[in-house]
């Protein structure tokens, strides 16, 4: 049996390539990426893993996941990552497939009332641009 | 005196006044005069990195053009600013189809890039460690100051590093010159948990609770930003953390330019100190270097 990434014809492979410019079958599954995230205990599925689960085309696993939305784009994944590969810039994308199928976790009413009257503009701005359309 | 502009964004002229009108006052009494950039436009806080979405890098880039009209330099006070606008810079000098198509929507002509830098590259390049020591009236001895750089003054080293990704010191050398005690410590180029504290606290709680306890397992009494969102969640997020552990010790959290205001003798007024979650007040006084009769 001769093993070809050429097989793969997944749409949703092609779609993070494309969005993001990374090539996802780079990876090596080394968990570098994982183990330097910081907030990765958080996370129900590991960076690593979510690459793993694209390069085998399984959508609606990566696409359901809080992973996704817990991505602070800190880039430590990146700055750690043997084959160069930017996890941080595939979780954007992650987000923004998702940002443009209607999902919006801006979450405003999360914020206590406490909070609103310290909490920079800042905050909101990168929140809308992150998990907002 | 030198005049050059720079971009306050968002924060600066809010929840961040401190940091503004510090960075303003220290920079005179070492002969630069910053100049708040006319015509300045929203970051918007994160640089998209898809690769087909253009309409986000419109703001940067119309700050960038201003910019470009009133000289060859731009400094940057907030970490999130200065690494958008860096990277929105570089990202336009190196894509020329990228650059052309907007540019050619904002009906403007490219006049080449803008050098974008970060206050902390200001004072080290363009006035010089040395010069700050000599101008320096409060010797800060008695504070111990772990510096707390973050992501955005680092990385993509290549393309926004103030300084080396994993070992950088320039905000240490920063503090030294002021008189402070540097305290090294393993997380100070540790996410803070960023735009996540509205929704995960807990998550970011966990990112300020291991910063922290290891600045003050190292001997810090006090952390130092150039961030205001990074300054926030280590600042609001102690709170919390201070009500689950009772021997949790809460400790201020400091803009870089006010510490640097305290040792250039500046005189900080009172809503600069109203703006942090935790009153450095006390602390100062314990210290001597505010009178207690201030308050």
């Amino acid at each position: 049996m001769k093993i070809s990434r050429k097989k793969i014809t997944s749409e949703f492979v092609k779609k993070v390539q494309e969005l993001s410019g990374e090539n996802v079958y780079a990876c090596y599954q080394c968990g570098k990426c994982s183990a330097g995230c910081p907030l990765v205990e958080h996370m129900d599925i590991l960076p690593h893993t979510i690459i793993r689960l694209i390069q085998i085309g399984s959508k609606d696993e990566i696409l359901e996941s809080k992973t996704v939305w817990l991505c602070s784009t800190c880039l430590q994944c990146m700055a750690k990552c043997p084959k160069g590969v930017d996890v941080a810039k595939i979780m954007d994308t992650l987000r923004e497939i998702l940002k443009r199928e209607g999902v919006d976790k801006a979450e405003l009413k999360k914020i206590a009332d406490k909070m609103w009257k310290k909490l920079p503009q800042q905050a909101l701005v990168v929140r809308f641009r992150k998990c907002s359309q | 005196m030198k005049k050059i502009p720079y971009f306050p964004g968002c924060t600066l002229t809010n929840k961040a006044k401190g940091l503004n009108e510090t960075a303003k006052l220290c920079t005179k009494i070492l002969d630069i005069e910053l100049v708040e950039l006319d015509n300045w436009y929203c970051c918007q806080a994160n640089f998209s990195t898809v690769t087909d979405n253009l309409m986000n890098h419109l703001g940067p880039v119309r700050t960038i053009v201003s910019a470009k009209k009133q000289g060859e330099k731009l400094v940057v006070l907030c970490s999130t600013c200065y690494y958008v606008l860096k990277r929105v810079n570089l990202l336009i000098e190196a894509d020329e189809s990228k650059r052309k198509t907007v540019f050619d929507f904002l009906e403007e002509e490219y006049k080449g890039s803008l050098e974008v830098v970060h206050f902390l590259e200001l004072v080290r390049d363009e006035i010089g460690f040395d010069k700050l020591k000599e101008k320096v009236t409060l010797n800060l001895k008695n504070i111990s100051v772990a510096a707390y750089y973050g992501c955005q003054l680092l990385r993509p080293s290549k393309d926004v590093g103030i300084d080396d990704p994993f070992s950088p010191t320039i905000f240490e050398r920063f503090l030294i010159s002021l008189g402070c005690k540097s305290i090294d410590y393993p997380f100070k180029t540790e996410c803070c948990g960023s735009f996540l504290v509205t929704s995960e606290t807990q998550a970011v709680q966990d990112c300020v609770s291991k910063i922290i306890r290891y600045a003050v397992k190292n001997g810090a009494d006090t952390i130092t930003t150039s961030c205001p969102l990074c300054n926030f969640n280590l600042d609001w997020s102690q709170l919390a953390l201070a009500k689950e552990d009772k021997k949790f010790k809460k400790i201020p959290i400091f803009y870089l330019t006010e510490l640097m205001a305290l040792a250039l003798g500046i005189d900080i007024p009172n809503e600069v100190w109203d703006e942090h979650v935790i009153d450095p007040r006390a602390f100062l006084e314990t210290k001597g270097y505010i009178l207690a009769t201030k308050k």
